[in-house]
Parts: structure tokens; sequence; C-alpha cells
């Protein structure tokens, strides 16, 4: 890497820093790490931060062997939104994560809605459902035919999304 | 006996030669496609310009794309807000196109985001069906003297749908407006029943979070309808955050937004006091928030009782959250909103987004490396 990327993405560092830190308390304290990590740390200050509810949405395919530039402009979104890492092959990675480490920084009574694309449904239900990880069954709430909660507006019609919407209710 | 059938062409080629005439047909058959999305698109493009027509103009774009339902399905009206010094910049100067048909132009381009794209011809056709009613006097017609503004309607059938309109204005140049984009802003409808269990009463709740005209305050009122509006007016960074939007994810949100409603009454009609301190907000995490559509959206539903906290890995998605909940009048000098980033990239044109190095044995957010 040459000098002038690096100098230049020392000042762009330098910006994001005093863009993206330190949001929640004034002390510029920057809360980071491996995915879950910001939380952890966040909790082990605040223990009032513990999540009640959670929402996840990863990425749950794996990098296409052919992916260029060019697919990458059409996506029209950050790969990183889309795909695992890049060498990692299997595309539940982050569910796999999610069931292992989000549990324990749960909130009493919690609930953890996570979406999942339609096709791979069945797969992650196994995935969460390992003793291992000790999950509660999760229940419906939008699947590929499902009409939500408001039948009013989605009107018993196929739901056009390429994800569904489960929970999961921890004690 | 001899068979005297003329053997068809195509089952004479080699497998090679079959999948390239396949392909080759394919090709050809996406750019007639295309053509015909472009001629429709263009169409629209030249009735906006059109300044003083008295004559109501309609049409009908094709629509290909896996995104069969796109953004604005789920909005009742949906804006573009251009700012003028953007206007003023996109404009080639080469191009004989004047303010106004360049105006239209940005403002097709911007309605249609995702279908313009090549690649993403594979999809189930559909039509777009629009509309631009007729100038009734000259102060509604365009002018170059007065502020640009184009609109028009859209449905997607072609009888008896519901007409939704979509209006593009130029906002005047604020150089202390932290948005420099391009902004949409998009009438969101909450629906949802609630009843007072003691009394019967149905509320009538109509909340409206436009930052520009209200102070964000819901006024409820007793009656007897059984319908609660709520109607959320968010800004967002169009270009950088609208992904969601395209989806119906706003049931999501809904569905959430329900659940913890109903949590919160269980625990006070059960005195919970195993939950969290029941006057502080209830914590909604989304660990790959990205630009934190989700909590955002919970959030503008249920403003008073819930804190997000929202983490990614990309710290320009933070600052697009950021900035997102502050147009909404959502991020507090309290600190109502907590944003984590997970890590520090410089990713500052998400058109121009490399794909990002991973290992398994480093941390997935290398932080450590970027710093």
């Amino acid at each position: 890497m040459s000098r002038s990327t690096l100098a230049k993405q020392h000042f762009s560092m330098e910006n994001y820093k005093n863009r993206i830190w330190g949001f929640r308390d004034q002390s510029n304290t920057q809360l980071t790490g491996d995915l879950f990590d910001p939380l952890k740390e966040a909790i082990a200050k605040d223990p009032s931060l513990k999540p009640r509810f959670v929402y996840f949405l990863p990425p749950q395919d794996t990098l296409p062997e052919n992916f260029n530039s060019i697919a990458s402009a059409a996506l029209d979104v950050p790969p990183v939104s889309v795909f695992v890492p890049e060498d990692i092959d299997d595309e539940l990675y982050f569910f796999h994560r999610m069931a292992k480490e989000l549990p324990s920084l749960l909130a009493r009574d919690a609930s953890v809605f996570i979406s999942v694309a339609h096709s791979k449904v069945e797969k992650v239900k196994e995935v969460l459902r390992k003793e291992e990880y000790g999950w509660p069954e999760s229940r419906e709430w939008i699947g590929r035919w499902g009409e939500g909660i408001n039948s009013r507006s989605v009107n018993k019609r196929r739901f056009y999304n390429p994800s569904g919407l489960f929970e999961y209710e921890f004690p | 006996m001899r068979n005297l059938k003329p053997k068809p062409k195509i089952m004479s080629q080699s497998n090679t030669q079959l999948v390239e005439t396949i392909k080759k047909e394919y090709a050809d058959y996406q750019e007639k496609l295309k053509e015909f999305h472009e001629k429709g698109k263009e169409k629209m493009v030249k009735a906006l310009a059109k300044t003083r027509s008295t004559k109501e103009s309609t049409g009908k774009i094709l629509i290909l794309s896996r995104q069969t339902f796109p953004v604005w399905l789920n909005c009742s009206h949906y804006m573009v807000d251009l700012s003028s010094n953007f206007a003023r910049n996109y404009k080639n100067p080469e191009e004989t196109l004047s303010e106004i048909q360049m105006h239209s132009v940005i403002t097709v381009n911007d309605f249609l985001p995702a279908v313009s794209e090549q690649l993403i011809y594979s999809g189930k056709a559909w039509w777009l069906y629009w509309r631009i009613p007729g100038a009734t006097n000259t102060t509604e017609s365009h002018s170059i003297s007065s502020p640009l503004k184009v609109s028009f309607q859209w449905t997607d059938k072609k009888e008896g749908g519901l007409w939704r309109s979509v209006e593009s204005r130029v906002l005047p140049e604020d150089p202390t407006s932290p948005a420099k984009n391009i902004r949409r802003t998009c009438d969101l409808i909450w629906e949802a029943s609630k009843t007072a269990a003691t009394t019967g009463i149905v509320a009538n709740e109509k909340c409206s979070l436009d930052p520009e005209v209200s102070d964000g305050s819901c006024s409820t009122t007793g009656t007897h309808s059984s319908n609660i509006t709520r109607t959320a007016k968010l800004y967002l960074d169009s270009q950088k955050s609208y992904d969601w939007f395209r989806f119906r994810f706003l049931e999501f949100a809904e569905v959430v937004a329900k659940r913890i409603e109903q949590k919160v009454m269980h625990d006070a009609l059960n005195f919970n006091s195993t939950s969290a301190n029941s006057n502080s907000p209830i914590t909604v995490y989304d660990p790959v928030a990205g630009a934190c559509w989700f909590p955002l959206l919970v959030k503008t539903k249920l403003p008073h009782l819930v804190h997000p906290i929202c983490s990614d890995i990309s710290s320009d998605a933070v600052a697009v959250a950021r900035d997102n909940f502050k147009m909404n009048n959502l991020l507090e000098e309290n600190n109502d909103v907590t944003l984590l980033t997970g890590c520090c990239f410089w990713i500052q044109d998400f058109g121009k987004l490399r794909v990002l190095k991973y290992s398994k044995n480093v941390t997935f957010y290398p932080c450590k490396t970027a710093l």
C-alpha cells in the first residue's frame, strides 16, 4: 500500500473518529470489536443496555465465485451487508454465532426476532434447535405467504419480501 | 419409416453451441426489454417536462426486477427533494436539456432507482401506470422562474388500483444542512387497533414526525373508530439507506412494535419487576443494523418507549444512522439512541465499495488493522 493511500486512509479515519465516536456518552468512548463485542462492552458499563428486543437480519449468502466490481455495483448495497466473510463457506455463519453468543447478553423476558430468506428457514431453525445452543421454539410472524400482524395491510396475499420474520422468546 | 420432418435447427447444434445460442438470445431479449423500459421512462420524462399542458398525460412503464414491489409500494405519498445546488451540479453543461427537463430526468431516475440496472432484468414483469393531471391554470404549470416541481401519480393496476403520488421539489440551499444528497420522503401509514380494555373506548391517533411541520407530538382523541392511523414521515439519506424501503419491511417493524407494546402491557398488568425497571425504555438492539432502518422504524412508531442500540461493521453506515435519527428528531441530547460501531473502515462511497477482506482468525471487525 502506498504512503499516499495510507495517509488518505488515516485522514479519513480521523474524520470518522470525529463523526462516530461517543454518541452515547460525551467522553468519546469508542465501542468496537467483533460482532457482539461493542454491546458486551456497553453492557459492562451500563447493564440497563441489555436488550430486551433484538432484530437480526445478517448476511446469509456466501460470496459468489465470479463476484466482481460490476456485480458489486449492481448490488446497490455494500457487499458486506449481503455476504458472509469471503473465506467462510457456511452461509449460516452469523446464525451460528448468534445462537452461541447472543443469549448471554439478553435481558430477562427477551425476544429475538430474526429475518431469514424463505429458502433457508428450515436450515436456520435446525441450527437453533441444536441442544448445545438451547434456543426455544420459534414463532413465525411473517412467512412467504403470511399475512403479517396486520391482515388489512397485507391482505392474505403473497408477502413480497425475500425474508420472513420469526420470534424466539427467552424466559 | 423414414422421418421426413425437418430436424429443428437448434437441435442440430452441439451443447456448447446451444448454450451460446441461448445466451445470445437471452441477451438480445434483455436488450429489447431494457429498450422497452427506457422508452416508457422517456415518455414519462417528456410528459413531466411539458410545461404548460392542460391535458392529462398517461402512460405505462415496463418494470422488470427481482424486486417485484419496490420502495414506493409502501408509500402513500413519496417525495424527492433535491438541493438546488445538486440540481445545478448534476447538469452537464454540454447538454441542451432545460433545467426542468433535467429535473424530470432526475426525478424519474430517482423514482426508479433499482430497475434501471440491466443486471436485474430477470424478474417478473409488471406495468407501472402513471398519470399527470393537466394544469388548470398557469400557476400550476412549470416555470423556470418558479421553484422546480414535478409531480405525477402511479399505480400497479390498470383498473381499480390505488393511485399514489410522487412529488419532486428543489429545496433551497441550506449550508447548515448535514445532508447534501438527494433526500426522499415517504409517508408511512401505520395502522393498528387499540382498545382501551376498561372503557371500550377506541383511540384515534394521528402522529406526524415531520420536523418541518410538527414537534413530533401525537394527538389522541376518543372516538368509535377502530383504526389508529399513525403517519411517520421519515427523512433518509437516500443514497445509502433506502434499500430496506424496497420491500415490505414496514410490516416487520410493525410486528415488533406490536410485540413491544404487548410486553409492556403485560409487565404493567403483572407488576413485572423482574423485567427492566418499569420507567426505563425497552432496549431494541440490532447487531447488524446497517443504517439502522429497523430500530429507526420502531423508534418512530414508539418514540417514548424504546431505546435503540444500533451496531454495524460500517462506521459510515452508523454515521448515516446517526444522521437519519437526527433528521427525524429522534437523536436527542439526552442520548436517546446508542450507536455502536463495529469497525472503522473508510467506506465513503458505497458505489465504489470494494469487497472487504476477512480472516477467520482475525477479528471480524478489524478496527485495529484500520487504525
